[in-house]
């Protein structure tokens, strides 16, 4: 099955499976960060700017036409594929070979056993972790953002009831959302979040 | 050149910024320009603006009724310090759990905690009950909850309701919706009142449907729905029919906030999205209504849905007199 777009799986194609663009960014690219992260970390041995070849990653594919990404098989698959080539020309651009050679099997099997996209029916827990990455955010942060996002104020009504300037409200946002997307995305956190998803409470046959 | 991280912080600023919604137009062109510069900043945006939309999940915690927007709502739980404090911790939290009994107690024993929930078109509403029972209500929905000693009592009178229902074999949970009554003890199930007819939709569990003895010598005496089925009650009969997981996730999409289609008609989908947008879209090309096609998309964005019908399925919208927008082949 094919819940989440034209481009997690190819085959869904011929029903016009489309989407927002930052939907599916979340739904089918976010999901593998964890596990992309990780494998960036291996293969560069930590030498290199993870987040930096990432941006590059994405880069890619954000870039492709609607038609090509039609193409590119599964999006985890691509999203190895570039991040393995990522690294490999960082590597050459600083003129040094720090890079474990792994095979191509190697990368297949890294592809292959990862985290299925998020499942609706998990909205439970999904707002369990999110309530828990708020709670782990600086007082100013987790009051900004609870009032941003559970209660849906304006941010000059947030200035308002807290008494603080708008510009600060917007940083407390800013520096909210950062932290937000590394607890939930990289890291141990991330890491911690991966595991729990490798494990299909559900199904496995994703994206067919 | 800028590291990563540099950029990632401006990607966040730039997002805050945008949510304001009295931008203005330099800032906006000055965004576009920064955005265009540089294909990493392009990716570190989408990037944290899809970690801005899964935070907006949160918006399911908002506390119904009309009470002040609390800031600490999410304020974690202070760490004990010592074995003293833990010991007292644990009393207090004894204590008022004593208490809470107690004053559900005294609240239920004359038989009754009462609420009445409504939405609005093209917003959702989940909630805590007393029993610990959650429910969420989907767009334009109207529902009142009555617990009694004996029974807890909901009646759905417009709209769709999930329940996840804690279980209590001393106080079954009935749902009625029109002529159809939802008996349940422990479960979790939808209700969804269409023109004609009722649809439960059951998830975990099993509950029992029955309709008043008027229609019941017509229909069977009760119609037991277990997880993974769905019932169809109109005024003469019940059918039920298994649901596949994944068509029941398409069909829950609604707890956040999107909708998700696979090989439906136009007019399926169009009457999906008319639910939740006051801007109602029309067909009147039969072969364009009877076209299918499949997608996942936010339930209140509009502009998302018809820019894909437009660019991808040759579809033109146009503005019609009335506000309304209308879909039509555009050759």
């Amino acid at each position: 099955m094919c819940l989440f777009g034209l481009w997690s799986g190819g085959t869904c194609v011929h029903t016009g499976w489309v989407t927002d663009k930052t939907d599916w960014f979340l739904q089918n690219v976010l999901v593998h960060e964890p596990a992309l992260r990780a494998y960036l970390r291996r293969l560069t041995r930590g030498e290199a700017d993870v987040s930096d070849l990432l941006q590059d990653v994405y880069s890619h594919i954000l870039a492709l036409s609607d038609e090509a990404r039609g193409r590119i098989g599964t999006v985890r698959g691509f999203l190895f594929r570039a991040a393995r080539n990522a690294a490999f020309d960082e590597a050459r651009h600083r003129r040094i070979v720090p890079l474990r050679t792994l095979t191509e099997i190697e990368v297949s099997n890294v592809v292959d056993d990862g985290p299925p996209p998020e499942q609706v029916l998990e909205a439970h827990q999904e707002l369990e972790r999110l309530a828990d990455v708020m709670r782990s955010l600086p007082e100013r942060c987790r009051q900004v953002l609870t009032l941003r996002k559970i209660y849906g104020l304006s941010v000059r009504q947030i200035s308002e009831q807290l008494g603080i300037a708008e510009h600060t409200v917007e940083k407390h946002i800013s520096v909210g959302l950062r932290l937000c997307a590394q607890r939930l995305y990289e890291g141990e956190e991330g890491q911690a979040n991966n595991k729990a998803v490798v494990k299909p409470r559900h199904r496995t046959e994703q994206g067919t | 050149m800028n590291s990563a991280k540099d950029i990632e912080s401006e990607a966040a600023d730039w997002l805050s910024r945008l949510e304001d919604s009295a931008v203005s137009a330099e800032d906006r062109t000055a965004f576009e320009n920064w955005r265009a510069s540089n294909a990493k900043h392009a990716a570190a945006f989408v990037r944290l603006e899809a970690v801005s939309r899964r935070l907006d999940r949160l918006a399911a915690l908002r506390p119904s009724g009309g009470a002040l927007p609390d800031p600490n709502l999410l304020k974690p739980k202070p760490l004990p310090r010592s074995r003293v404090r833990t010991t007292w911790l644990a009393l207090a939290a004894t204590l008022t759990a004593v208490g809470v009994g107690l004053g559900w107690r005294i609240i239920s024993s004359p038989g009754v905690y009462e609420r009445h929930f409504t939405t609005e078109r093209g917003s959702f509403e989940r909630t805590l009950l007393p029993d610990g029972s959650v429910l969420q209500l989907n767009t334009s929905s109207d529902i009142r909850v009555r617990y009694y000693k004996d029974r807890r009592l909901i009646q759905l009178t417009a709209g769709e309701a999930t329940f996840e229902v804690a279980r209590d074999p001393v106080r079954p949970f009935l749902v009625q919706a029109r002529d159809l009554e939802v008996r349940a003890v422990g479960t979790a199930f939808t209700v969804r009142l269409q023109r004609d007819h009722t649809e439960v939709l059951v998830t975990e569990g099993r509950v029992a449907l029955t309709t008043p003895v008027s229609i019941r010598s017509l229909a069977r005496d009760a119609v037991a729905v277990e997880a993974g089925q769905s019932a169809v009650a109109d005024r003469t009969d019940i059918k039920t029919h298994p649901v596949a997981p994944e068509e029941a996730a398409r069909e829950l999409a609604w707890h956040i906030g999107m909708l998700s289609f696979e090989n439906d008609t136009l007019a399926d989908i169009v009457s999906e999205f008319n639910r939740y947008n006051s801007r109602q879209i029309k067909i009147e090309d039969p072969a364009l209504a009877a076209r299918r096609m499949g997608g996942y998309f936010r339930a209140t964005n509009l502009d998302a849905f018809v820019s894909v019908l437009e660019r991808q399925f040759s579809i033109r919208a146009v503005n019609g007199s009335d506000g309304s927008l209308r879909l039509e082949p555009a050759h």
